[in-house]
């Protein structure tokens, strides 16, 4: 229960960290280095919840159950497509190109929404959230 | 003696204990005979059931006989129809044909109601569609309140809004709109249903036409379409209707103001960026990413009144649209020059907005958010009216400050969505990526609890949730995916509604219903008792398109065939168990046109007309007229017969359409 209750706060204070308003972005350099940063707390966030998730049995859980299987896995794969669009996004502002960058940061996070979206399911289906 | 004695007291202490059996049967009797709550309890036992569980059996169990308190219209996704479904059994109790033929209510095979179905103004592309995406139905309202009489829902693909009459549940009138392809939120009623309001979705450039996506920002427009609802007709009005013209920025939900926020309209948008997709090859970023690279997009206020005296006033051009139909449109530079539309941003691609049942409070959920956005209508009309606006978008609409509208930002969860109301000041959003139903205080801006659901949350109904006056009670979860509820049925699994207790401190869960019927997207839940549906039509020979007595009713003994040239006419009769006539000599190549009048005046004495070989099957109501035409142009014997079963008779109700062939 009390972990339950982490997982989420701690979920929904770094989202609330991430999207202070600020208005419309132009694609410039403080817009890719913003959304960069966003996914990288995101990613960090992310694999933190997938890690109290495991702690909780959720592999061994996931063997048994193929509804939480699915989920699970799907939330994996979300996770390493994103940490793979992530290392794009980190080379595209390395080499100042911001426009892409932006775009690919924003992608990487789009990624980790999906991962989130899949990891709460399987957490929910298994009964660990 | 003492032997006597001895033999006595033994004597005496066997009849105390038999004495003590009889006494201990009796009252052991009692206790272990069945109660009048034990077979339940053991059945409860028998299948595990904890007590919540048996609660939540008892709170939506309706014994035979017994009706539902609430309806709720629900959206029937893909399948084009609508969901009528009893709160709080969850049972479903009819399918209304709106978008796509529906053989066993005749619907789509009627002569009169493949009219319906083609549109009353539709370009010949749109008159033939046998699908749509429904999506969001309004209760026509009355000061703000549902009052039963008239449903409305949209087509998301297709940009058209239906009207359904409530009196028989349905759907009498299609209209296409002229501007565009698509919508999305549609339908939502002003509060007297003076308008059903119909935002676009995907931006194309204006009434059909072509501009490649170079030209987006030229050319590329939305539109808030306003069509005039005649209540006594029935019938929208498009020559009495308007639109008001907006930037290409994928507008999405609306919810009309009431009380202290009537005449207006409040719109989200989420493509600010003007995103325009990922052309193979190209560079440009996919459409989540494009249309979502800003933090806010913007909320469109639209004041509807100040926009119909302007189009009174000849303030609107007239377009010609898609299939050379017409619609007046208050221009953009117009609209934003009056002040007909104005911006505020909202964060974070938005995806519901709701009006508190006082008016007051505009509550917006940013899907990429983490809050419900409560902006004040106050302090929007404050802005306009002393002209405070902190600047204004590329075509020219005045911005109103984020900080000199919003009230409050409550922090619900991770994906809020859309809110309903309760009695009691709170509020309900459903939250979609974390999955839970977040129950906040309007005024206190203070989240008091979540209920997780099963899966992903989209929309949430409540009893008279969107009116002035909600009940409370019942919140329903329209839930996208439903993973493990229920028994496997292959790949593609049903959504989930998941009803829901509020009348208590906290909100439970009490039941789960798959809706193995497309995605329906919206839901409204009213009172059972405003709906006042006939359970047969008023008087036999009745016209359901036109609701009066028909000119070609027939009364039974006065059954006919006329011929007038190559058209044969048949009045016919049906009563249990025979059609009258019940042979029909034609030619081969006749046009026959048949009404056919069910004479019935019980309930439920429905009779079917099914015709062998010419795809038709009508339901024909006690006392309606039903309606069909085709040409005979095969010939050969064709058997008809009543589909509906009605009588012990059933299978005699039948007959034969004889084709003569042609003379050569």
């Amino acid at each position: 229960m009390v972990g339950r209750l982490a997982i989420r706060t701690s979920f929904a204070f770094c989202f609330l960290l991430l999207f202070h308003i600020s208005g419309v972005f132009a694609q410039t350099r403080e817009d890719a280095e913003k959304w960069l940063k966003t996914a990288k707390d995101t990613l960090a966030l992310v694999e933190k919840t997938a890690g109290e998730l495991v702690q909780g049995g959720i592999e061994n859980i996931a063997q048994k159950d193929p509804a939480v299987k699915g989920e699970w896995e799907s939330a994996k794969g979300w996770l390493s497509l994103a940490k793979e669009e992530l290392k794009k996004a980190e080379d595209l502002c390395a080499k100042g190109k911001w426009a892409e960058c932006s775009h690919s940061a924003n992608w990487a996070w789009q990624l980790l929404v999906k991962c989130a979206t899949q990891a709460f399911n399987a957490g929910r289906a298994a009964g660990l959230k | 003696m003492v032997k006597i004695k001895k033999v006595s007291k033994v004597l005496g202490g066997i009849g105390l204990f038999i004495a003590g059996l009889f006494i201990g049967s009796l009252i052991l009797g009692n206790i272990t005979a069945q109660g009048p709550y034990d077979r339940a309890l053991e059945i409860a036992k028998a299948r595990q059931l904890n007590p919540d569980a048996v609660e939540n059996a008892l709170k939506t169990y309706h014994p035979t006989g017994v009706l539902d308190e609430y309806i709720m219209f629900s959206s029937g996704g893909h399948s084009g129809q609508v969901i009528v479904i009893g709160i709080p059994s969850m049972r479903i109790l009819k399918y209304i044909a709106v978008f796509t033929p529906e053989p066993w209510q005749g619907y789509g095979f009627d002569a009169e109601n493949k009219k319906v179905l083609q549109g009353t103004n539709c370009d010949p592309l749109r008159a033939k569609l046998t699908w749509a995406d429904t999506h969001h139905p309004a209760i026509s309202e009355t000061n703000g309140d549902y009052d039963g009489q008239f449903l409305f829902i949209g087509d998301k693909a297709n940009a058209r809004i239906a009207v359904i009459d409530l009196r028989d549940f349905e759907t009498k009138q299609i209209v296409c709109n002229p501007l565009g392809y698509s919508n999305h939120g549609a339908a939502f009623v002003t509060p007297n249903s003076e308008y059903i309001i119909e935002p676009s979705q995907y931006a194309v450039p204006q009434g059909g036409a072509y501009a490649p996506l170079s030209e987006y920002e030229k050319k590329y427009r939305g539109f808030i379409t306003f069509w005039y609802f005649d209540r006594k007709a029935g019938r929208i009005i498009p020559e009495k209707s308007f639109a008001v013209e907006a930037p290409p920025y994928w507008q999405d939900l609306c919810d009309a103001g009431k009380l202290e926020s009537y005449g207006f309209a409040f719109c989200n948008s989420f493509n600010s960026e003007m995103a325009t997709g990922k052309p193979l090859g190209s560079p440009n970023p996919l459409f989540e990413v494009g249309a979502s690279q800003n933090d806010m997009d913007y909320l469109h206020i639209v004041n509807w009144k100040k926009a119909e005296e302007i189009v009174a006033k000849g303030g609107a051009k007239e377009v010609v649209g898609i299939g050379g139909f017409k619609i007046k449109v208050i221009p953009l530079d117009v609209a934003a020059k009056e002040r007909i539309l104005v911006f505020t941003p909202e964060p974070k691609s938005p995806h519901g907005v709701d009006v508190s049942p006082d008016g007051k409070w505009i509550v917006v959920g940013g899907k990429l958010d983490t809050h419900a956005t409560v902006y004040s209508i106050q302090k929007i009309k404050d802005a306009i009216e002393k002209g405070k606006f902190e600047g204004k978008d590329k075509f020219g609409v005045p911005i109103i400050a984020f900080k000199d509208s919003v009230e409050a930002q409550v922090p619900i969860g991770l994906g809020p969505l859309h809110t309903v109301f309760d009695n009691k000041g709170f509020a309900y959003t459903s939250v979609f990526i974390e999955s839970v139903v977040a129950k906040w205080k309007v005024g206190e801006w203070k989240l008091y609890e979540k209920l997780p659901v099963h899966y992903n949350i989209g929309h949430i109904a409540a009893a008279e949730g969107d009116t002035v006056s909600p009940d409370g009670k019942w919140v329903v979860a329209l839930n996208k995916w439903a993973i493990d509820r229920f028994s496997p049925v292959g790949p593609l699994h049903p959504q989930n509604f998941q009803l829901i207790d509020i009348s208590g401190d906290k909100m439970k869960l009490v039941y789960d219903m798959p809706i193995p019927l497309g995605e329906p997207h919206y839901a409204q839940i009213i009172k059972a008792d405003k709906l006042k549906p006939w359970t047969v039509y008023p008087e036999v020979g009745w016209d359901p398109i036109k609701q009066a007595k028909s000119p070609y009713a027939t009364a039974l003994g006065k059954e006919r065939i006329e011929r007038k040239g190559k058209t044969v006419y048949v009045y016919a009769t049906a009563i249990r168990s025979h059609f009258t006539p019940e042979i029909i000599e034609v030619e081969e190549g006749d046009k026959v046109v048949m009404y056919i009048t069910n004479v019935e005046r019980a309930r439920d004495a429905t009779h079917g007309f099914a015709l062998g070989g010419y795809n038709i099957n009508l339901s024909i109501e006690p006392g309606e007229v039903g309606f069909v035409e085709f040409v005979a142009d095969k010939p050969g014997v064709f058997p008809f017969y009543c589909s509906e079963f009605c009588s012990a008779l059933h299978l005699e109700m039948a007959g034969y359409l004889i084709v003569k062939p042609k003379k050569k």
